[in-house]
């Protein structure tokens, strides 16, 4: 930790007196799976927690360690590990009912592994889609729900029978799913915003799922240029759901960050009627049986001149009372009296111009409601809230820090672990992801490109090619590999680009410090397996799209030459719009095509929802491959190899 | 926080405070025991302070008044000989003298980060002005930094090394008094590149760094609302950019000043000075917090007693320093405090004061925000991303905005008083240029491409030129800078509004616009040259003096809204009286125009200031009497409503061209004594008095006799306009006075306005022209045409501007010595100088 500190500016250190350590836990080096004490003083590779459970009764905590195949039970009380277990994989989500412990884990065919933390037997009971993440338990224990983040599939797992009994679509990138006290619906937290990026509203939404059907029936439109959406989760009562995003303010040119000028951390509560079968706290229902959720309210949780950048995990007090997010840009627990806001909603609903998104742009609307915790680690991405306390994760950080529920309470710190220094490529997925970097913590590159570089599927208007020519957001696999950067080339390489948006969009000195080793994580990028793989190939029908793409007369791989995908050229397809002065824009650097499955919408303006637009509507001319003339099975073909990339 | 406390601008104001303080300070209970607390806590690192020891402006209390020399009097000084640069260990209890100067002046010291060096600023024995030093934090090696002939003052390390500081390189001086401004500049570490990067008009103050990497400072500004009461925080990215409110803009009264950030919280401790601010801005402790907004004073909280401090320090949210007259006082939130320091008796003996604490401790450098700006351009960009977002905007309709007229707030060359005269009568203190417009989109939106450090400032109008929304205050950009904001007024505390649909700002799909002038317009109006000939065509043949009708005419006529003389009761003549013409005067106190006046409200409701609620509008448009003047008459008349309505177009006018005039608030040029006067004020005592005992009646009993309305503050309300000594004498016509022509019988000429005030009958006073008391009245304003012509107004031929405003015009570089002062073009000269101050402008190539 000391060694990480250094290398940020000092005001993203924590303060002294926070390290009055009410508990502390180490985490350690492998621990013998019998349940050893683990070995001290060795140093021990980065583990990076993402995922958290808690016991009932607060006895265990269960932490996946995501850049190993270990998840370790630790006993907060000594602070040690009792446990731990290797898993088939990196291990991405937890869950846990009784002595039943589920965690399913990276790959394109996800393994889910179950343990009985009776008798500590692991068992791989199956192999899933693509990225299983966030398992969670119907309120029966009888069927455990995950996503399948890169499948659009939510998996309804049976528990007794250890069976997939269906799957489920849903929107784009499924992250986060919920299932509601009465166990008729899953919500699922779409990460990112799904179509053109120049519709009239690009925000995520949240998927509801009618398990009676099977079936998603309705998406709940949060605001818009609400993005990057994380954990989604149901208060103890039924009534309310929560869910941590980004909300972004992309309409305006990036001429500024104060007051939210870009990007906002945002927190929104579904109503969900009293479904929960708990006495109502609130009086102001508005669910209904034809629609079972809607967005009850958004709260930005981003001060006036500190902003609270990447709210990632979301929990509630046993009680109800508060509500817990964690920022994972800023290092912050915020603890929100939920009992209050309810209440200051119910005043402010009982007079007139209510809307639910007034409080997403209104600075003050949680003071003397909220509290923000400064945390001793980096990156706190996971929470567990038990009958106590509130456990945190710290993926950067290892650390797993503990507040009190109660109003006040600081988080408990804990000393760092014992881990090797961070090699270079890490530590600039760190800087990546630290908002403490930015002119007043309000975004991090992450907050805009995704924790893992790639897309966030709004448009901005940056002011490094003019102004009022708003550009989609891409992908940064890759882009230290295809020179130049950005959508017009303005930055002559990524290394440029990376420097150019730590001054220009962060507002912060480039410290070459932090810009080399982001240079080096990022150029180390490569890509996730495509989901339209079959067993880690191209499928029939992308060969034969291969085919149609390096057909010289396609002539799509003239300019996308196999490889990198690019010939590093700038080329006019006919796609330009107006630019600052009014002009048609015409040359634009050609990108590289790998993961095309995951960085829609297309185009420079993220005009186009989805390939077939690109190769069709987008290419009348037939300036951008000639395909116009290729015959409907062709197209598919073509369309289904490019996702394959 | 209400604060309840004398006005200090004035001196039994100043007395009471003086005595209040005097009382309270004996009183002070010294508290053992918080020293000893806080030596285990906040202060455990903490042993040593440095601090200035000097005497202070003794006869001003204006917070700002200790620089400089006074505008009438270059040989009266602000500042006061004789100041020590001190360092005290508290364990040991050593005083180091630093530096030690019987007839200089030391302010203003600032340890640096890494504790190595003092920055601070030094006026050397002998000299006239400060400039920024540095020394070693042992006392050695003493270097000067800066250079020059101005005051360079309060500076401050800032995080990317360079410093920050105040300095009246501005070349401008308070819109209300006798001393200069002093405005934000940066400098290199060594002193040079000094550049300034603000464009007030007014002080600003006491910057220093907020833990993001910004500048807190106070900005004093009025901009068509009061002089008095506009002195918050704002924040600056530390190339100057970014300029905006940080802390109590929309809440009059009360001078923050000396705010720094608190170690540990997120809040700001600061000096509120009540009122108008006191002596060396000193006034109770307070710490700031902004979560709630910059308009939400709920979150500013007082933890000292109201005594005068200065100068406070925080080491955490409970821990303090602040000066207090010789002592160092230590203080926590919960009121305790302790005098930890006292100086030596032989300082206070001599007058000293104890300024301006620091703790002798490293602290961490705040973050570095890298330049949004190009110094190699001379503009800078504005995005207005939606003008119908903001606060009072209701009744405002999407689409009837059209364009915004551009204005610029012009930098004052000199200043004599406290008021405004003669620049306006209770209104504006400052000339307005007419930039030009710019369009606004249909959505909203704005983009323009504005000229860098000047002070402009914006009218929404609406697509018949009328004024929509007004802006009461300046916004400045910086070479090259992009700036944006989200509309009219926009909520301080909330982000930008979450667009409903995708269509980003429609402005900024194209260049900026540049600020398109208005043809057949003056840049900056001037009443008698400009308007009083529209007046004259179009308006003074029925609200003038001439006219076939006798006095019983008159009143026919006016009853039936016919024709003049002083038709409707109002006279529109371009006459001058003593210190503005009979039709300026009118039509301020007729609120015929509508402005800010000197009010310490702003964000008006839309259509509330300019032209769009200017009465005298609809009197020119065909239905008053076929009254129709020509279009570019209106747009001359408009937009001279909309840049403050002022009398004079020049600051040339100020202190001069009157019959009662003041100087440090003072009435000079007063005619009390001439013995024509006193001659007329016998005789007003006894033809007048029987009739005019009612003090709301009263009558002026001599050209300069203002009855007790303040000549800067006055009342619309009061029924005393309608008898002032601005309109019932008649300094270009004596004979046409109302003071003569009211009393005087029709059969003589007169217009017998006089009545009995218990039978209401009209009353003849004077029969004759002959009659001697008739003839001293007469006397009495023919002594004053005569002496006004002789020291002449701006608008009459011949007018010599005053020796003070040609000697800052030669000190500024705008004027060389050798000019004949008799040939002079003070309109010209004025323009040269404002663009003198232009970024990048070089004297002497214009």
């Amino acid at each position: 930790m000391r060694e990480l500190s250094s290398l940020f500016f000092r005001g993203a250190t924590v303060p002294l007196g926070l390290l009055m350590a009410l508990l502390a836990i180490e985490i350690p080096a492998m621990a013998d799976p019998a349940g050893g004490a683990p070995a001290s003083n060795t140093a021990v590779p980065w583990g990076a927690p993402g995922a958290l459970v808690l016991s009932d009764d607060e006895s265990k905590a269960y932490v996946a360690y995501t850049q190993t195949e270990r998840v370790d039970e630790i006993d907060p009380g000594s602070r040690k590990v009792a446990r731990s277990f290797k898993v088939p994989g990196s291990p991405l989500g937890l869950a846990l009912h009784g002595s039943d412990l589920f965690v399913t884990c990276s790959g394109a065919a996800s393994p889910l592994c179950r343990v009985d933390l009776a008798s500590g037997k692991l068992k791989t009971v199956g192999r899933t889609g693509h990225t299983a993440v966030s398992p969670v338990f119907s309120p029966d224990g009888r069927t455990l729900y995950f996503c399948l983040r890169f499948e659009n599939q939510v998996v309804v797992w049976d528990v007794s029978s250890n069976r997939e009994r269906r799957r489920i679509k849903v929107g784009r990138e499924p992250v986060s799913v919920a299932c509601t006290a009465d166990g008729a619906y899953l919500l699922v937290s779409h990460h990112l915003p799904a179509g053109a990026a120049t519709a009239s509203v690009v925000a995520a939404t949240i998927g509801v799922v009618d398990l009676q059907s099977g079936s998603m029936i309705s998406e709940v439109a949060l605001p818009n240029g609400s993005g990057l959406v994380r954990d989604i989760r149901i208060s103890p009562d039924g009534r309310h759901a929560a869910v941590a995003h980004n909300l972004a303010h992309y309409q305006l040119p990036t001429t500024q960050l104060d007051r939210g000028w870009m990007n906002t951390a945002a927190v929104s509560i579904l109503d969900l009627g009293p479904r929960g079968g708990v006495a109502s706290v609130s009086s102001t229902t508005t669910a209904s049986a034809a629609q079972p959720v809607v967005l009850e309210v958004t709260c930005v949780l981003d001060e006036m001149d500190k902003g609270a950048a990447n709210p990632w995990a979301v929990g509630w007090s046993r009680d109800g009372q508060h509500l817990f997010v964690t920022h994972a840009g800023t290092h912050e627990l915020s603890r929100i009296n939920f009992t209050g806001l309810l209440e200051k909603m119910a005043r402010m609903k009982a007079g007139t111009g209510w809307d639910p998104i007034l409080p997403a742009e209104d600075f003050s609307f949680l003071l003397g409601l909220r509290e923000r915790i400064p945390l001793a680690g980096r990156g706190p991405r996971s929470l567990a809230v038990g009958r106590t306390r509130v456990c945190i994760a710290d993926y950067f950080s290892d650390m797993v820090e503990s507040v009190g529920i109660a109003p006040g309470a600081l988080a408990a710190v804990i000393k760092a672990p014992i881990r090797e220094p961070f090699g270079k490529f890490r530590a600039g997925e760190q800087y990546f992801n630290d908002a403490t970097y930015c002119f007043q913590g309000w975004q991090s590159c992450a907050s805009c490109h995704s924790e893992q570089a790639r897309v966030d599927g709004l448009n901005w208007d940056l002011l490094n090619d003019g102004i009022g020519n708003p550009k989609n957001s891409k992908t940064l696999l890759w882009s230290h590999r295809t020179p130049p950067a950005m959508s017009m080339g303005v930055r002559i390489s990524a290394e440029v680009a990376v420097r150019a948006g730590i001054r220009h969009i962060l507002f912060a000195i480039p410290d070459e410090a932090v810009a080399r080793p982001m240079d080096a994580w990022l150029g180390s990028l490569e890509p996730v397996p495509s989901p339209m793989l079959v067993r880690g190939g191209l499928s029939a029908a992308a060969r034969r799209g291969r085919d149609v793409f390096n057909r010289p007369l396609v002539g799509c791989a003239g300019c996308h030459k196999p490889g990198l995908f690019t010939d590093l050229q700038t080329y006019d397809v006919g796609t330009g719009t107006g630019g600052a002065s009014g002009a048609q824009v015409l040359g634009f650097d050609t990108p590289t095509l790998v993961e095309l499955w995951r960085t829609a919408p297309y185009l420079h303006d993220g005009s186009a929802a989805d390939l077939r637009s690109v190769l069709t509507t987008h290419n009348v001319e037939d300036r951008h491959g000639h395909t116009s003339r290729l015959a409907e099975q062709e197209l598919n073909d073509l369309i289904e190899y490019l996702l394959s990339l | 926080m209400k604060y309840i406390f004398p006005r200090t601008d004035s001196f039994p104001g100043f007395l009471i405070a003086l005595l209040v303080f005097l009382f309270v300070s004996a009183s002070i209970p010294v508290r053992a025991g918080l020293l000893e607390e806080h030596s285990r806590g906040a202060l455990s690192n903490v042993t040593e302070f440095v601090f200035a020891a000097r005497k202070m402006n003794n006869t001003d209390g204006h917070w700002y008044a200790n620089i400089g020399y006074y505008a009438h009097d270059p040989d009266r000084k602000a500042w006061r000989e004789g100041a020590k640069l001190y360092k005290w260990n508290r364990q040991s209890g050593q005083l180091q003298t630093l530096l030690e100067d019987s007839r200089g002046g030391i302010r203003d010291p600032q340890v640096s980060y890494d504790c190595t060096r003092i920055l601070f600023a030094y006026r050397k024995g002998g000299r006239e002005n400060y400039l920024l030093h540095e020394i070693n934090i042992d006392g050695s090696g003493l270097r000067q930094l800066t250079s020059g002939e101005y005051d360079d003052i309060e500076p401050t390390y800032l995080p990317d090394g360079g410093i920050v500081f105040v300095s009246t390189r501005c070349k401008r001086w308070v819109n209300c008094w006798l001393t200069q401004v002093a405005t934000l500049h940066r400098c290199d570490p060594d002193g040079g590149n000094v550049r300034p990067i603000s464009s007030n008009n007014e002080q600003d103050n006491t910057p220093w760094p907020l833990k993001d990497g910004r500048i807190l400072y106070t900005r004093w500004e009025y901009v068509d609302r009061s002089q008095v009461d506009y002195h918050h925080l704002w924040s600056a990215n530390a190339d100057g950019t970014g300029q905006m409110i940080w802390y109590g803009n929309q809440h009059p009264g009360i001078v923050m000043i000396d705010a720094k950030p608190v170690p540990g919280s997120d809040q700001v401790i600061a000096i509120f000075s009540p009122g108008h601010g006191g002596r060396e801005h000193s006034g109770p402790v307070a710490l700031v917090d902004v979560k709630a907004g910059p308009d939400d004073t709920s979150h500013s909280r007082k933890i000292s007693d109201d005594l005068p401090y200065r100068d406070p320090w925080a080491f955490s949210g409970h821990c303090f320093v602040a000066a207090l007259d010789g002592k160092l006082v230590l203080m926590d939130d919960g009121g305790r405090r302790e005098t930890i320091f006292t100086l030596p008796k032989g300082d206070l003996q001599a007058g000293m004061h104890l300024h301006e604490p620091r703790p002798v401790a490293s602290r961490e450098r705040e973050p570095v925000l890298p330049s949004r700006m190009d110094v190699a351009k001379s503009t800078g960009r504005l995005l207005l991303a939606d003008i119908y977002e903001g606060r009072n905007m209701k009744g405002v309709q999407r689409g009837q905005i059209k364009k915004l007229l551009v204005l610029e707030s012009l930098p004052m060359p000199i200043h004599y008083t406290g008021g405004m005269d003669p620049i306006s009568y209770g209104g504006t203190f400052t000339l307005e240029r007419v930039v030009g417009t710019v369009p606004v989109e249909e959505d909203g939106s704005a983009f323009v491409e504005l000229p860098a450090l000047r002070s402009f400032f914006f009218v929404a109008l609406d697509e018949n030129d009328l004024s929509v929304k007004r802006m009461q205050s300046f916004l400045t950009v910086q070479p090259g800078e992009t700036t944006s904001c989200v509309g009219c007024h926009e909520q301080r505390e909330r982000a930008p509004k979450i667009a409903y649909s995708n269509s980003g700002p429609r402005a900024a799909r194209r260049a900026p616009s540049r600020v398109e002038p208005i043809p057949g317009v003056p840049d900056v109006l001037d009443f008698p040259r400009d308007i009083q000939p529209i007046l004259d065509e179009h308006c003074v043949k029925c609200h003038g003096y001439d006219g076939p009708a006798p006095g019983a005419r008159v009143e026919q006529a006016t009853a039936k809204g016919g024709a003049g003389p002083r038709a409707g009761r109002l006279i529109l003549s371009g006459d001058r009286g003593p210190m503005f013409s009979h039709s300026y005067y009118m039509l301020t106190v007729a609120r015929l125009f509508s402005d800010g006046r000197n009010e310490p409200i702003s964000n008006y409701s839309p259509r509330t200031l300019g032209t769009g609620s200017s009465r005298i509008l609809s009197f020119v448009d065909g239905a008053h009497y076929d009254v129709k003047i020509r279009a570019d008459q209106k747009r001359k008349l408009m937009l001279w409503i909309e840049t403050g309505a002022p009398y004079p177009g020049t600051y040339a006018a100020l202190g001069t061209g009157m019959i009662g005039a003041y100087a440090e608030n003072q009435p000079v040029e007063t005619d009390f004594e001439w013995a024509q006067t006193r001659k007329a004020t016998a005789v007003i005592a006894s033809r007048c008095g029987s009739c005019h005992s009612d003090p709301s009646r009263s009558l002026p009993t001599a050209l300069s006799d203002e009855r007790g309305v303040s000549f800067w503050r006055p009342s619309m309300d009061d029924p005393r306009l309608n008898t002032s000594r601005h309109i019932v004498f008649n300094l270009s016509h004596p004979e046409k006075s109302l003071m003569l022509l009211a009393p005087l019988a029709e059969t003589a000429g007169g217009w017998q306005l006089c009545r009995d005030p218990k039978t209401k009958a009209r009353v003849v006073v004077f029969e004759s022209v002959n009659d001697p008391d008739y003839q001293a009245l007469l006397g009495m304003c023919e002594a004053g045409k005569t002496r006004m012509d002789q020291i002449k107004r701006f608008d009459m031929p011949g007018f010599i501007p005053r020796q003070d405003w040609v000697r800052e015009m030669k000190r500024y570089g705008v004027i060389a010595g050798a000019v004949s002062d008799q040939k002079m073009d003070v309109y010209a000269v004025e323009q040269r100088y404002w663009e003198s101050l232009w970024y990048g402008a070089e004297i002497g190539k214009k």
